[in-house]
């Protein structure tokens, strides 16, 4: 049997980074600041989106992904946003193909920031490009301060961790400090927010940091 | 488990060049800060192989270390993310290499198409 090697050298992503950079090229195109929040499932980004749309009402777009249930888009609505959901029936994260296949439900002339909620998983949504400007991880006090060192993937890729449930802390054991610390480690660029959605702390200075990633 | 995708986007490009010549070898790269796993990827690929009617398809394997370049323009590999700089101990650094999972060649068979 005659047998030819062949070079091909091309990421395994190419295909969906095509795609990513079509999403990323519609939405500059209109201003819209896009962020891609991953995280384990029950950190919280359906609860930090409610409280943003309170603020943001229609200026706000969520694209939220999950298994089954359009439990996230209806709450994320009746809080004032433009919500869609994708039930993906399984896969363990979304892609650029489905974020694209949205786009077109959403307003874009009267959005100004567009929120991709990932499907609730600390590894797989990592490397995928979405077309967003920025990955925002967020981390609940109640699951272990240890986790960046546990999944850099995600924290080496992150702009921002958003360490969420903070009313919890008197009642764990979790150091924002070493969350700090860590997260330094893995991306030297990372900003560290903590925030409770219940009592507000930190609420502000989360936006004033989103309303800051125009500027970069 | 997303390996799945990433093993489709792979074949489909092996398919791409392999222009309708029968597939024997693929020849994949993993970075280390790609979150490719190889045992899952090579299952999903040999599944892959079985519904397309590809027949026996080897795949190998070559994992990469993540390899930065420190603000001292020290460049080096790590295995364990937390480690710093062996020369100035700094964290200022950017990934350079590991960072993606690569279709670094196929091999066909050029006598047989699939």
């Amino acid at each position: 049997m005659m047998k030819t090697t062949i070079d091909v050298a091309i990421s395994a992503q190419s295909r969906n980074d095509r795609i990513a950079a079509t999403v990323r090229e519609q939405l500059r195109k209109h201003n819209v600041l896009a962020l891609n929040f991953i995280s384990s499932p029950g950190s919280g980004k359906t609860s930090l989106l409610e409280t943003m749309a309170k603020s943001l009402g229609h200026s706000l777009a969520v694209i939220t992904g999950d298994i089954q249930t359009t439990l996230d888009a209806d709450r994320l609505s009746a809080a004032g946003a433009t919500a869609i959901q994708i039930e993906t029936g399984g896969s363990c994260h979304l892609t650029a193909q489905q974020i694209l296949d949205e786009l077109p439900k959403i307003d874009l002339s009267v959005t100004r920031l567009l929120v991709i909620e990932n499907v609730g998983n600390l590894v797989c949504p990592s490397t995928y490009d979405l077309g967003e400007d920025f990955k925002i991880a967020l981390l609940s006090v109640a699951e272990g301060d240890e986790k960046p060192i546990k999944y850099p993937a995600l924290f080496v890729r992150a702009k921002a961790v958003v360490v969420t449930k903070t009313d919890l802390l008197p009642y764990v054991n979790f150091s924002i400090q070493r969350v700090r610390d860590d997260c330094f480690k893995l991306n030297n660029n990372i900003t560290v927010l903590p925030i409770s959605c219940r009592t507000g702390e930190g609420v502000d200075a989360w936006l004033k940091f989103v309303e800051s990633l125009r500027q970069t | 488990m997303h390996e799945y995708g990433i093993a489709l986007q792979i074949a489909d490009l092996a398919a791409e060049y392999a222009k309708g010549k029968r597939l024997t070898q693929l020849s994949i790269r993993i970075g280390a800060l790609s979150g490719v796993f190889d045992e899952s990827l090579k299952m999903y690929l040999e599944l892959i192989a079985e519904e397309r009617g590809w027949g026996s398809v080897a795949c190998t394997f070559t994992l990469v270390d993540a390899m930065f370049l420190c603000v001292c323009k020290k460049e080096y590999q790590i295995k364990n993310m937390t480690e710093s700089c062996p020369v100035c101990h700094s964290y200022e650094r950017t990934a350079i290499d590991g960072a993606d999972c690569r279709l670094e060649s196929i091999e066909v068979d050029d006598e047989n198409d699939h």
